[in-house]
């Protein structure tokens, strides 16, 4: 089953650029041996971007990591995602997309029981409730039609947060990306809870085969997730898109806490 | 400008205009076909935003964005430049990256080249090479020669800014296009247009084609073009100083927008933060002239220092980084380059390293002949003399003083198109404009 992805993404991968090759020496870009006579190298101190600063004392470490993550999203989920539009039409994936939101509702319940926010609660359930009934188990989010039944985001790492459990330090995660050491625990803690939903749908359903099962589910999931991520490695334009996207993280991490 | 948000989602509410086209009808049948008439007269151009300021930060409503047709997928291409000497820390910028999207079949070739810091498939650059694909073009899109990707991957001499190099560097590029393109499709004539920074190339490369004749380019239309671009670049410098600001700082004002848009994303009842979402979050934070100001030179200057940081690393010239943090590898922080590469304006940068190294591979350079060639005045006669070259742009734009705008209508005359309002580029996806552009190009 999961095999049938892989093997699509190795045929038709490496849908990259198309290459044109050439040369000319002028352009090697030799050194010119020019210096400037002013400079402005780093200074300790006060500085108009400082707020742009996050712990993370694993930086070296962290930057290996987010520049094997860009090379595998270049070269195995974009092709995955390539071949998953070029497979499943855009109503299709739109379904797809849907029911996976559907099933994730209930560790978003749970984490709202766990942070006491019942309007939120509320909303997540009657969500559920619609969607998995009238949405035909979820295939379509009718819920959000309704500008007060929008989706609600909760986590695991959003109740620590909640609870007064500090970021810890910026972490990225190897395949996943920006995290921080709260949100990878939270993140762990999500797992756990799928895990424990997808076991009792998969019995419900009456699925013998539980792994292959588990681990096709697993491929769609990070396919449907990358294919709804808008977000390109070194599309920003700038060099210093590590820290750009640390920054943003954190902060939106911060008022997602308190949202 | 990166600031306006991408918003190709069209939401068009007819009930809504049903009801208020009725109700004038109620009111009177005389009234109503008085309003059409008057609506008729002032229907050609009705671009929302009368404040320059909001015009170049806010763009267009997504309502009244023009829609090009079908949608196409641009193709990524890239062009190696085989023995270059990149940096270690920018191996995955090697490439320099542009897209196309060509007809099947022969069709006229239009070249589009990004404005400051812009990448070739910038939303700006999406929604061009929409357009004139759309129009029955094969759409080649450039990166702007200021963005890092092409200072690092193809740029001769590592330091953009100076018009002369950038326009070398983009002519050469595009002759190594043209034979790709042509191998996979015919062309019948070329085109090129720009937009702000890119509309001051697209015109320098007319000119240059005029003597060259590689491309014999049938019109250049430039889009909100810079006049001078040190005098352009020195207005958005000075919206980060004391003259826009007073007493407040830089890091005061810049942590004041964060705040406001926080609190609006932390109000907020949504999780899927759409293209819609980011319009409304930017229209509907409370910001005056000054904000509006501050976040058009933040964009402006991040552009800048990523430019700065990427032609030092390249050049090795000690400006930002010291010889003594070499060889940057890809595990080295990069904050502390960042906060002193933000400190630097652009003046600054032509100042201290652009003019510097220009004097360097040319000793006979000077300030007055680097400003000088890198505006509108060193091509004044080709300008006045060619019919092909044609603008497009605004009277209220933020980066033109009145003597930009008296030289423009002096030397361009009829050939110029000025709307009264839409800032920088602000109304560039408006509808009546981009007919107007097409008209312009096709004429």
């Amino acid at each position: 089953m999961a095999c049938v992805p892989l093997a699509l993404v190795l045929v038709l991968g490496g849908c990259g650029a198309a290459v044109t090759k050439r040369a000319d020496p002028a352009l090697n870009l030799e050194p010119t041996g020019f210096r400037t006579e002013v400079n402005h190298w780093p200074q300790a101190g006060g500085n108009d971007l400082d707020f742009m600063e996050v712990y993370d004392p694993w930086e070296p470490m962290n930057r290996h990591i987010y520049d094997f993550n860009a090379g595998l999203d270049t070269y195995v989920l974009l092709p995955a995602v390539g071949v998953y539009r070029t497979v499943l039409p855009a109503p299709a994936r739109k379904g797809v997309s849907n029911v996976i939101n559907n099933l994730n509702e209930l560790p978003v319940l749970v984490n709202c029981v766990l942070q006491g926010k019942v309007r939120k609660g509320a909303i997540t359930t009657s969500r559920f409730l619609i969607n998995s009934t009238f949405g035909l188990l979820g295939v379509m989010d009718l819920a959000s039609d309704a500008p007060r039944l929008q989706r609600q985001d909760e986590d695991v790492g959003q109740t620590l947060g909640f609870w007064g459990v500090g970021n810890g330090p910026y972490f990225v995660m190897p395949g996943f990306g920006p995290s921080n050491l709260r949100d990878t625990v939270g993140f762990g803690g999500d797992s756990l809870l799928l895990y424990l939903e997808m076991m009792q749908v998969y019995r419900l359903a009456g699925v013998r085969n539980t792994w292959d099962t588990a681990v096709a589910e697993m491929v769609v999931r990070t396919i449907n997730r990358r294919a709804n991520v808008p977000f390109r490695y070194h599309q920003t334009g700038s060099p210093f898109e590590y820290e750009l996207v640390r920054y943003i993280y954190t902060k939106k991490r911060e008022l997602d806490i308190q949202r | 400008m990166a600031i306006a948000s991408r918003h190709f989602e069209v939401t068009i509410n007819p009930a809504r205009f049903m009801t208020s086209s009725a109700t004038v009808l109620f009111v009177g049948a005389l009234l109503a076909a008085v309003l059409c008439v008057a609506a008729e007269g002032a229907a050609d151009y009705r671009y929302p935003y009368t404040d320059p300021y909001q015009a170049t930060v806010y763009g267009t409503p997504p309502d009244q964005i023009h829609r090009p047709g079908p949608a196409v997928s641009p193709k990524l291409r890239a062009i190696r430049i085989e023995g270059r000497k990149v940096p270690d820390i920018f191996s995955y910028s090697a490439d320099m990256f542009y897209s196309t999207a060509l007809q099947k079949g022969e069709a006229p070739l239009i070249f589009i080249i990004a404005g400051t810091g812009a990448e070739h498939n910038a939303i700006k650059m999406e929604f061009l090479t929409q357009v004139f694909y759309g129009a029955g073009f094969h759409v080649v899109a450039l990166s702007s020669p200021t963005h890092m990707n092409f200072v690092i991957s193809a740029s001769r001499h590592g330091a953009p800014g100076y018009v002369p190099h950038d326009v070398d560097d983009l002519y050469r590029v595009m002759l190594w296009i043209k034979e790709v393109v042509e191998a996979e499709q015919p062309v019948s004539e070329y085109y090129i247009t720009g937009y702000s920074l890119g509309a001051m190339h697209a015109a320098f490369l007319a000119h240059r084609d005029s003597e060259k004749g590689d491309f014999g380019f049938r019109r250049a239309l430039m889009i909100n073009p810079p006049v001078s671009l040190y005098h352009s670049v020195k207005r958005l410098d000075s919206w980060l100083t004391a003259e826009n600001l007073g007493e407040v700082t830089v890091r005061e004002q810049i942590a004041s927008l964060i705040a406001r848009f926080s609190d609006y994303y932390r109000d907020a009842d949504i999780t899927d933060l759409d293209d819609n979402f980011l319009y409304e979050m930017v229209t509907r934070v409370n910001m005056d002239d000054v904000d509006l100001r501050t976040l058009i030179g933040v964009d402006f200057r991040l552009s800048a220092s990523s430019m700065i940081f990427a032609t030092d690393v390249c050049l090795r010239a000690g400006y930002l980084v010291p010889p003594a943090d070499y060889p940057l590898t890809k595990s080295k922080p990069l904050m502390p380059y960042a906060e002193a590469a933000f400190d630097i304006s652009f003046e600054n940068y032509m100042d201290e390293f652009l003019l510097p190294y220009l004097q360097h591979l040319d000793p006979s350079m000077d300030r007055y002949t680097l400003m000088r060639q890198s505006s509108l005045y060193d091509i004044r006669s080709y300008l006045m003399e060619s019919d092909k070259v044609v603008l497009i742009g605004n009277t209220d734009d933020v980066i033109l003083n009145d003597n930009d705008l008296a030289f423009i209508k002096s030397v361009f005359g009829e050939r110029a198109r000025l709307y009264p309002t839409g800032g920088h580029c602000g109304n560039m996806m408006y509808g009546p404009f981009v007919e107007a552009m097409l008209a312009m190009v096709k004429l």
